[in-house]
């Protein structure tokens, strides 16, 4: 796996919810969720200031291979979670559905 | 034409829809070599209060194979802009007349960041540097050409720069080309006849954004020499330019960014390339893939759609082209390897077996002191296809080429038909565009105020 951790990911997804593609809020994420977030899961001021702006952008071309593409800056970084992509699809989810 | 709105996708999105690129020894100084590409096409000059200007957003680039392989990566010329808005509380492009780059009645200043890349390395050679605004008109912008002309930069090692709008120096009759081909003057021998007449320039008076670098030749060849040998494997370079986006991009209410590595939007090197024989289902891709990767398209290249429709649309004119069943070895080397030695005598600007469309210069050949517009065909090695000026007849030369006048350079059996030396599309003869003698040789811009917009002679009958 790259310099991007899943964990790494999942943080940066919920601190910068309101900026990714697919349409992920940390309350998405958290009533996609099998379990409730922890204190543990959030990420520290000091790893926010590390990730630049702040803010990324996540694409999930084709959730059946489970690959997430995460755009920040002038970087792209691959990889595949299938756990992290169910979630995200189950946040992306229509409403009743 | 002959990039303009050439693809689906950089149709819509003008300010990465590269127009036109030209590759020159500079006339007036020699030892250099003039890079320009243009981009924003059909600016009607008048088209304010928000004229035209680079995306911030865009990344623009210049790429230069000189190693002979094919790839243009050995140097990289990327230009990134920034536009600011100095007095939030007007819509005006200006508060009053602008008398030089920096005045305080400039609303819209755009600045350029220019950064070369010789493989690993990269160093920014320019930066800060404000462009010209606009040719509004005589009261906001007066002494135009002054003002133009101050935005000329001296950057990096000898280097020349000028961004910023400019008179569209390319001519062709787009309203007959695409009306089935119908080539003014040549209407009446068409399958849909129409009595002759003369051609029109379907970009008469519109204005294009220009990127100009003035390069001295010591810094563009592969081994840091001035060639004089045209044989020599040092004298050719390749060159095409490029507009990238980046891959994600945000808009909301509020904010609006990107994020995400740049991705090629728009690609230009030979004119016409994508234009023509690139099937328009396949535009798009063609803009987004390496030029290296251009033997996916060299099909379409020897046996072109429209050396194929040129007999129909002219019956009987073009006999010898109809029969002709050969792969296009001519059109190859025009578009894809350059032409090698032994074809032309003294002449080569091949850059190997790689087939990738790129504006071939050989950078030995010296100006032409009485340039022929028709270039190498017409004896002139100094224009089109080795390299581009501004004032070649492109659209005349590869009209020629794909009805079959090129054919004997690589196939002495093959007779042309008698109207392949005469094809053209009528606008060459009209002298309604101009150039500038001296860098940037693209001419000051239409001003806005002084603009006429096009005759109205072709409206609906039914007005």
């Amino acid at each position: 796996m790259s310099e991007w951790s899943r964990r790494n990911v999942l943080r940066l997804s919920a601190a910068g919810a309101a900026a990714v593609a697919v349409p992920l809020t940390a309350a998405g994420v958290m009533s996609a969720s099998a379990s409730p977030e922890s204190r543990s899961d959030r990420l520290t001021k000091s790893e926010i200031d590390k990730s630049g702006t702040g803010r990324v952008m996540l694409c999930v071309h084709d959730a059946e291979n489970g690959e997430v593409s995460v755009l920040q800056g002038s970087r792209e970084v691959i990889f595949k979670d299938h756990k992290l992509v169910a979630r995200i699809m189950r946040a992306a989810a229509p409403e009743g559905s | 034409m002959s990039s303009h709105r050439e693809a689906p996708e950089t149709s819509k999105d003008a300010v990465a829809d590269n127009t036109d690129v030209y590759a020159f020894v500079s006339p007036d100084r020699p030892d250099t070599v003039t890079l320009i590409a243009n981009f924003i096409p059909f600016q009607n000059p008048a088209g304010g209060p928000n004229f035209y200007e680079f995306g911030d957003d865009v990344r623009y680039r210049i790429n230069v194979d000189n190693s002979g392989d094919g790839v243009a990566k050995d140097i990289v010329y990327e230009f990134r802009f920034e536009t600011t808005v100095p007095n939030e509380n007007t819509f005006l492009y200006n508060t009053g007349p602008i008398e030089s780059i920096d005045s305080p009645n400039f609303n819209r200043p755009q600045r350029c960041t220019v950064t070369e890349i010789r493989g690993e390395s990269s160093t920014v050679i320019g930066e800060d540097l404000l462009l010209p605004p606009c040719n509004v008109g005589l009261r906001s912008t007066p002494n135009y050409p002054d003002l133009a002309n101050s935005a000329i930069y001296e950057i990096g090692d000898g280097i020349r720069l000028f961004a910023g709008q400019r008179l569209d120096g390319f001519f062709v009759d787009l309203g007959s080309i695409f009306d089935l081909a119908a080539l003014r003057p040549f209407q009446n021998l068409h399958l849909i006849s129409t009595p002759a007449a003369a051609g029109v320039n379907g970009l008469r008076g519109f204005n294009v954004h220009s990127i100009a670098l003035q390069i001295p030749i010591s810094q563009l060849t592969s081994d840091g020499s001035v060639p004089t040998d045209p044989l020599a494997d040092n004298a050719v370079i390749g060159v095409y330019a490029a507009a990238d986006r980046q891959k994600g991009r945000f808009q909301d209410a509020t904010q609006s960014y990107g994020e995400g590595p740049f991705t090629q939007a728009s690609r230009l090197a030979v004119p016409l390339f994508n234009e023509v024989p690139v099937p328009m289902a396949r535009k798009d891709a063609w803009n987004r893939s390496e030029p290296e990767q251009d033997s996916d398209f060299a099909q379409l290249v020897a046996r072109p759609e429209l050396a194929g429709l040129l007999p129909v649309l002219y019956p009987d004119v073009f006999p010898n082209l109809a029969a002709y069943d050969q792969d296009r070895a001519d059109l190859l080397a025009i578009f894809l390897t350059g032409i090698p030695e032994g074809v032309v005598p003294g002449f080569q600007n091949n850059t190997g077996t790689t087939q990738a469309d790129l504006q071939r210069l050989n950078v030995a050949i010296p100006p032409t002191a009485k340039p022929n517009v028709n270039g190498l065909v017409a004896g002139d090695a100094a224009g089109f296809p080795n390299g581009r000026r501004v004032f070649d007849d492109v659209v005349t030369v590869e009209l020629r080429a794909l009805a079959g006048l090129t054919i004997p350079l690589v196939d002495p059996s093959y007779v042309p038909d008698e109207a392949a030396s005469l094809i053209n599309d009528g606008t060459q003869e009209l002298g309604d565009t101009s150039y500038l003698n001296v860098f940037p040789y693209l001419d000051h811009p239409v001003s806005g105020y002084d603009s006429v917009p096009p005759s109205v002679s072709g409206l609906p009958q039914g007005r």
